[in-house]
């Protein structure tokens, strides 16, 4: 709904040459032709669309960007020739999305704003002030540019101004680029806002765009080619392992370790598997890296196919971390922290890095805050030397359950000690105990308005040893106050 | 007498050269074993537990859990190698047992950094993960959790961790909590079951030292027994204490609310005034 009515977002070419058009209502279009079928607009299925089509087109560069809803702008500086060439380069794209079922317009150009003005309202599609054959001519500075001159018989709509603003300048009588590209600036800014003039500078290049690509980009790079798909798990693994080999030798050079990595397969029908492992340590170990990612694959089992093939396979460094060559020491200690590492780092590439996990601790005395179990390959080794103190009284149970369980427990005074109690379905009779020991809120953080623990280190009569506590105070915190089974002991 | 001793040794050897146990046999003189601590149960086992080989420790029910990874804990506490411990809790395994708490593993001498823990969310993981630590050279211990009798850790899988562990000389311990016994390659397979402890000579009212009910149900050299045994935090070592009182006294003051319910103090003190007028 726009407007208080149903409106046409998007049409097919037949209906346009009937006569209705983009912003029609609903109405209005079924009165030109009743037959008209019409499909309700899925603005979000419909981004994801295009980020997915964003994702396939980092085969030509690393660097794409969303252009509103409707478009994408790719940055191939220094990528082109990869390609054949711009004009090359232009053809397979469109070649390939075509063949994937996509209506599109392609545009070449210097800047991003002339490019997306020239793909809309332009006729030739490569609109470039330095062609090869202008730089021959050695005249082109001097000549008026070309950029300029294409530009100057577009509507102003191709500037990527809103809807009302063109309709406000069209009211003075301002259609096209041409109208207002000599005009002085100072009464356009003053009339119509600086927007106009931002819009114009960066079409012609005389103010620069920043594109923000989705992807965070690359430190390292490490891509390869197939004329022919691969289809093959063992000639993927092969391919991984030649680009790691590669990566390890830039990685060496930057003396940097990897942290993070992604594979990314691109498949010829314009699906595309992205997988990405971590390190604990910064890696640059060919053959580890490339058991990270067999790993990674023999944990997707079936959730992923081949399907046509795979045309372009690309390993990625995403994060990297410093790392000084090492003289090798002869001594074993060296050689077993590394295995161990690698050992954590193929467990979290085939697991998943939730499903390998170290300990950390805090310096609270809230029992389930003091520690925390997480992912070993984003842990970094911490010294609180203060927390490490020696002790050798049991006053803490070795296991902790996950969330204290509730206990029905008989008590001899409401706030004395518990006789007997039931947890888990099972009866208890308490033999001997221990407590209460007190743990309070931390009232100086979010604690404030929850109650007190008392908690008992108690031994039943056959010798189970458990951690339970009272929840409140009696009275001063509440009437009933509930007990929970928190911990075991050995 | 003596010649039935040398034809038992001889008869042995021959077994462990066909078991391919013989390297093992001789670790056992080469001092790479874990002694408990109590002689009656080292000399059963010729000397301690075999470091390059599996072992089971299995408790009845899941309320013994404790027992049976205080057990564990008491045991690799005494290991001379301060390496890292691999933990593989089985996905079924891991709901109702919690996690280990830092503080309480303090006194079996252990920082809690030193453990990695893996929580696969499949049984074929675990196994996998299982298998994938014994052949890594380094570790002090790996212990592998698992609840009841999965089908997927049948004998096969579990001589298969035997044979890495050999490699590797790691040893393998598996918890198995509320299993039944099952055939398994296990070299000892130990039951554990709480016992009432005994009284702090100190403060007779406390719970005291770690006891349990201990069964070797399964040794290789066919040598079982049951005890009662205690563990003391101070020698870090296990003791007899079937019905004695030798649980040492850890000299370690006891918390000031120990034996009666703390109650705040009255604010400030109370003095005679002077009367007035």
């Amino acid at each position: 709904m726009v407007k208080n009515a149903m409106r046409i977002i998007a049409l097919e070419e037949d209906d346009r040459l009937a006569g209705i058009e983009v912003e029609q209502t609903l109405g209005d279009a079924r009165a030109i032709n009743p037959g008209i079928d019409s499909v309700q607009h899925d603005q979000h299925a419909d981004m994801q669309l295009l980020k997915q089509i964003a994702r396939w087109c980092e085969r030509y560069t690393p660097l794409v960007a969303l252009s509103g809803r409707d478009g994408l702008f790719l940055n191939i500086t220094g990528c082109a020739h990869l390609f054949g060439g711009e004009q090359k380069m232009l053809a397979d794209v469109s070649a390939r999305l075509e063949a994937q079922g996509f209506q599109i317009s392609l545009a070449i150009a210097d800047t991003a704003g002339a490019a997306w003005a020239v793909a809309r309202y332009g006729n030739n599609p490569i609109m470039k002030s330095n062609t090869s054959a202008g730089v021959e001519q050695g005249e082109t500075a001097v000549r008026s540019n070309p950029l300029r001159e294409a530009l100057e018989p577009m509507p102003l709509n191709a500037l990527r101004l809103p809807r009302d603003q063109v309709a406000e300048m069209a009211r003075v009588g301002f259609r096209t680029i041409g109208c207002i590209i000599d005009l002085p600036r100072a009464p356009i800014a003053a009339r119509f806002g600086n927007r106009v003039l931002q819009r114009l500078d960066q079409a012609l290049g005389n103010e620069d765009e920043a594109l923000s690509p989705l992807q965070p980009v690359a430190k390292l790079v490490a891509e390869k080619r197939f004329p022919e798909p691969l289809v093959y798990e063992e000639d993927i693994q092969r391919t991984i392992r030649i680009l790691a080999d590669n990566l390890a030798l830039s990685l060496e050079k930057h003396g940097t370790g990897m942290r993070q990595c992604e594979l990314v397969l691109f498949r010829v029908d314009g699906e595309i598997v992205s997988l990405t492992v971590e390190a604990s340590n910064p890696l640059r170990h060919a053959k580890r890296i490339a058991d990270l990612f067999d790993e990674r694959l023999a944990s997707l089992h079936d959730d992923w196919e081949a399907g046509f093939g795979f045309d372009v396979i690309r390993l990625s460094v995403l994060r990297s971390e410093r790392l000084e060559a090492k003289q090798e020491t002869l001594t074993h200690d060296t050689v077993t922290t590394d295995t161990i590492a690698h050992l954590v780092d193929r467990l979290s590439s085939r697991l998943g890095s939730r499903q390998v996990l170290v300990c950390e601790t805090a310096d609270t005395h809230i029992p389930e805050r003091q520690f925390a179990l997480v992912p070993a390959v984003h842990h970094q080794a911490q010294g609180n030397a203060a927390l490490q103190q020696e002790s050798q009284v049991a006053t803490r149970p070795i296991i902790l359950l996950s969330r204290p369980e509730l206990a029905e427990v008989v008590a001899e005074v409401p706030e004395g000690p518990p006789i007997r109690f039931r947890w888990r379905k099972a009866q208890y009779e308490v033999a001997r105990y221990e407590g209460p020991e007190r743990i309070a809120c931390e009232w100086w953080k979010d604690g404030r308005g929850t109650y007190s623990r008392d908690y008992f280190r108690i031994e039943t009569n056959d010798g189970h040893r458990l951690w339970l506590f009272r929840y409140g105070l009696y009275v001063r915190e509440t009437d009933i106050p509930k007990w929970y089974v928190h911990g075991m002991f050995g | 007498m003596q010649k039935r001793a040398q034809i038992l040794t001889c008869l042995r050897q021959s077994i462990a050269r066909i078991d391919g146990t013989r390297e093992r046999l001789d670790n056992a003189h080469t001092g790479e074993c874990l002694p408990l601590g109590v002689e009656e149960i080292d000399n059963l086992l010729d000397g301690g537990l075999n470091l390059s080989d599996l072992h089971e420790v299995r408790c009845s029910n899941a309320r013994d859990i404790g027992c049976a990874k205080g057990f564990l804990l008491a045991l690799l506490g005494r290991l001379e190698h301060a390496g890292q411990v691999i933990w593989i809790t089985e996905p079924a395994a891991v709901l109702e047992t919690g996690a280990l708490f830092p503080e309480g593993l303090k006194p079996f001498g252990f920082d809690a950094s030193r453990f990695i823990h893996i929580r696969p969310t499949h049984l074929n993981d675990a196994l996998w993960a299982a298998g994938e630590a014994a052949v890594t050279p380094g570790l002090a211990a790996v212990v592998f959790h698992i609840k009841g009798n999965p089908k997927a850790i049948d004998f096969p899988a579990s001589r298969k961790l035997t044979l890495r562990s050999q490699t590797s000389r790691t040893p393998i311990f598996v918890i198995r909590q509320s299993g039944e016994e099952e055939v398994s390659s296990a070299v000892t397979r130990w039951h554990v079951a709480p016992a009432a402890s005994l009284a702090h000579p100190h403060f007779t009212k406390g719970v005291g030292n770690m006891r349990l009910s201990l069964t070797l149900e399964r040794n290789r050299n066919g040598h079982t027994g049951k005890w009662t045994i205690a563990w003391n935090p101070e020698t870090r070592s296990f003791e007899n204490a079937a019905n004695t009182l030798t649980a040492a006294h850890t000299g370690v003051p006891l918390h000031a609310s120990a034996h009666k319910p703390h109650r705040p103090q009255a604010m400030g003190q109370v003095l005679a005034y002077k009367k007035t007028g």
